[in-house]
């Protein structure tokens, strides 16, 4: 009467040795082999917002990923935009689950890149300040400006229009909203307990 | 021995000044000895000329109330659940947002000291009242993150306080959820009068497990049968012995009802056991039964069960909000998810167990043999703000998949698809009343029947009532149910918005 699937085809990943970095990530309390929703949704905007902020920022992912030893669960550039398309705002949306085990890696990626642009995320937030303060655009301000204009770019390019409409991020004020948002998660990254946080608050509202 | 330690920021400096315990510091001459005991603690923030300072149990607040707005800050302003150290008590430091950039910290200090620099900066305010002062700081985003990363650098420093430490887990569902719940307090008398007819209505269908939602599973979809069919046998073959008879009462269940182990299992594992028997013969111990029958603990079969027990227990509790303590059991059922036995875990549970529906679900087994039948262990919580909440007692030891079904032919799966679609889009004509999207896990059979299903998210609890499934299951003659093969189902990811737009979609595991 037991009518469960057998599982042992599981953990086709054991037979990969699990990069010690990942093991300072817990495993969320959560039913099913994929990462929710919402994990799948922030990890891939997070990424976006690192390559608006560094030209080539897909290419430091994939070395990244080479330098910590992920190669084994992000192994070249279409496993990679598979991973990302797993993000249900994408155009190019699929029904791919993302794994704890891959989205760990991507965490840790986005906080290694985060870190490295520690200097240019701070610089960019106290910019902002400064012009909200005094109520000028952002534009005003190269630096933010092209922050925002590339983030706008890519965002636009790559998400579906109907769905993003649904969250209403249509307008453009939204998009840099959103994307000033992301700046500030990335801040919270680089910390020393940057990465546990982010990978936590992954899954808040989540966990059963 | 005078020691301190300093957390240095560009925004913002923490400044610990304390001792260390002389008795364990003696044993080991440390290059760098412990601070065990905290004197005084002092965070320098900007704008501020003087530091906010205080003792241990300022620091305390400011480290839970600042690691937790963090997390805030990153999972989009979900607002977490605050623990303080003691129940009641308000925090002395509070952190809210108030823009986009802006965060405002809040200091109550206990003591007149009015030697704190007043307005050398408009957000900053230092009132003096009666014993009590109150220092608020505004901080942009990079401030906040410079007093959080003290705040964690102190975590990390295993020789200050060691037994403050950072502990993060994400929060529990529930807490999404939480103006659900408010609406579901508040809703009008008269609908609380409706409720209440619909509430005793279902109390008297508890004994006839019908109320239960089929499952894919072929063990599982016997409860909704009521078939003319003799009693089950003995047969330890669980296929062949389903609940199929109609219980009657609940017997052991109401002969000791303020025991705080109420079991209805019989002791004589006799095939013929009669109502009486069970009566008379005193309740065995959940553990003791547990110790002659295995326990079950396949992950997809306890996640089937643990959305079972929720369902028959959840419209069944009709006394929400009456409850001073959460009330814990844990709570044994059969492979087909009937409530064999419970027991409290706090006292409150076992004083308060009438205001559980939980000795009325009890499955009486008079007529059933419950032999080397296996048995699922549950943490049930009903909170005192009307949650329930369950899940397997000892957890799962593997993540569940879904079960093996796979209709490979690629063609048949888009019809399949594209029929649910049409039949759950054609009887969806209710007006959607809730916020977020309901997620199901739906099985049908090959002529794209519904056989099952399973709520993925607690909100597609609560409005299951108003999705199609519900009805669509209702409306199946039984015969369609009974005999559903395993294999012939084929699974969908099913998605209602609240705006109305339906997602049909093949399940995917990971495979």
């Amino acid at each position: 009467m037991n009518v469960s699937a057998s599982a042992t085809t599981l953990n086709n990943s054991t037979s990969v040795a699990i990069p010690m970095i990942l093991d300072t990530l817990p495993d969320p309390a959560i039913a099913g082999q994929g990462c929710p929703r919402k994990t799948r949704l922030q990890i891939d905007l997070l990424l976006l917002a690192i390559e608006a902020l560094e030209l080539g920022g897909s290419e430091a992912i994939l070395n990244f990923a080479q330098e910590l030893d992920l190669q084994g669960i992000i192994k070249n550039r279409v496993n990679l935009w598979r991973m990302r398309s797993s993000n249900p705002l994408r155009r190019a949306h699929i029904r791919r689950p993302l794994t704890i085990l891959e989205a760990k890696a991507l965490v840790v990626i986005v906080c290694y890149l985060a870190r490295r642009l520690t200097v240019a995320i701070r610089q960019m937030l106290s910019i902002y300040q400064q012009l909200y303060e005094k109520q000028i655009p952002f534009e005003q301000n190269l630096r933010l400006g092209n922050y925002l204009e590339r983030f706008k770019t890519h965002f636009k390019s790559r998400m579906n229009n109907r769905r993003i409409g649904l969250l209403a991020l249509t307008s453009d004020e939204r998009i840099d909203e959103l994307a000033l948002e992301l700046l500030g998660k990335l801040l919270f990254c680089t910390g020393t307990a940057g990465m546990q946080r982010l990978w936590i608050s992954l899954f808040d509202g989540e966990v059963e | 021995m005078n020691i301190q330690r300093k957390y240095s920021l560009p925004n913002c400096t923490l400044l610990l000044e304390g001792l260390s315990d002389i008795t364990r510091s003696a044993q080991v001459q440390q290059l760098r000895p412990e601070l065990s005991i905290l004197v005084n603690a002092e965070c320098y923030l900007p704008g501020c000329n003087q530091p906010i300072s205080g003792g241990r149990e300022f620091f305390e607040s400011l480290i839970r109330v600042v690691s937790n707005y963090a997390q805030e800050f990153l999972s989009n302003g979900i607002n977490l659940p605050v623990f303080p150290a003691q129940n009641h008590v308000p925090e002395l430091v509070e952190l809210r947002r108030i823009g986009s950039n802006q965060h405002r910290l809040i200091v109550h200090l206990e003591r007149a000291e009015s030697d704190f620099p007043v307005n050398s900066h408009p957000s900053q305010q230092a009132s003096q009242q009666a014993s009590q002062q109150v220092i608020q700081v505004d901080l942009n985003t990079v401030q906040l993150f410079d007093l959080v990363e003290a705040v964690d650098q102190f975590f990390a420093d295993s020789q200050t306080l060691p037994e403050l430490s950072l502990e993060l887990q994400p929060i529990n569902a529930q807490y999404n959820g939480t103006n659900q719940v408010l609406v579901r307090h508040g809703l009008p008398a008269a609908l609380g009068v409706s409720s209440l007819a619909a509430a005793a209505f279902a109390v008297n269908l508890i004994p006839v497990p019908q109320v239960r939602p089929p499952e894919p599973k072929p063990a599982q979809q016997s409860g909704r049968t009521i078939s003319v069919t003799p009693k089950a046998t003995s047969t330890p073959l669980a296929l062949v012995t389903p609940n199929q008879t109609v219980p009657t009462t609940v017997p052991a269940a109401t002969s000791s009802p303020n025991t705080p182990l109420v079991n209805a299992t019989p002791s004589s594992l006799t095939p013929i056991s009669s109502p009486t028997a069970a009566a008379i013969t005193p309740p065995p111990d959940l553990q003791a039964i547990l110790n002659k029958v295995p326990e079950i603990t396949d992950p997809n079969q306890l996640r089937t069960l643990n959305s079972q027990v929720y369902n028959l227990i959840n419209p069944a509790w009709s006394s929400r909000g009456q409850l001073a303590e959460n009330l814990i059991y844990r709570v044994g059922t059969a492979s087909d998810g009937s409530i064999v036995g419970y027991k409290s875990v706090n006292k409150e549970a076992n004083d308060e167990i009438e205001k559980t529906p939980l000795p009325n679900l009890l499955y009486s087994p008079a007529n059933r043999s419950v032999a080397n039948q296996p048995i699922a262990q549950f943490r049930v919580v009903f909170t005192r703000r009307g949650v329930l909440e369950v899940s397997p007692w000892l957890g799962y030891n593997t993540s569940p998949s879904a079960a093996k079904e796979k209709l490979t032919d690629a063609q048949a799966l888009k019809d399949l698809n594209q029929k649910l679609y049409n039949s759950l889009r054609q009887a969806w004509g209710v007006t959607p009343t809730f916020k977020k999207e309901l997620q199901y896990r739906v099985a049908v059979n090959k002529d794209g029947v519904i056989a099952g299903y399973e709520a993925l998210n607690p909100v597609a609890h609560d409005y299951f009532r108003e999705t199609p499934i519900s009805q669509m299951l209702n409306s199946l003659p039984d015969s369609h149910i009974a005999p559903p093969n395993q294999s012939d189902l084929v699974q969908f990811q099913v998605i209602f918005q609240p705006n109305g737009q339906l997602e049909v979609a093949p399940w995917k595991d990971s495979h």
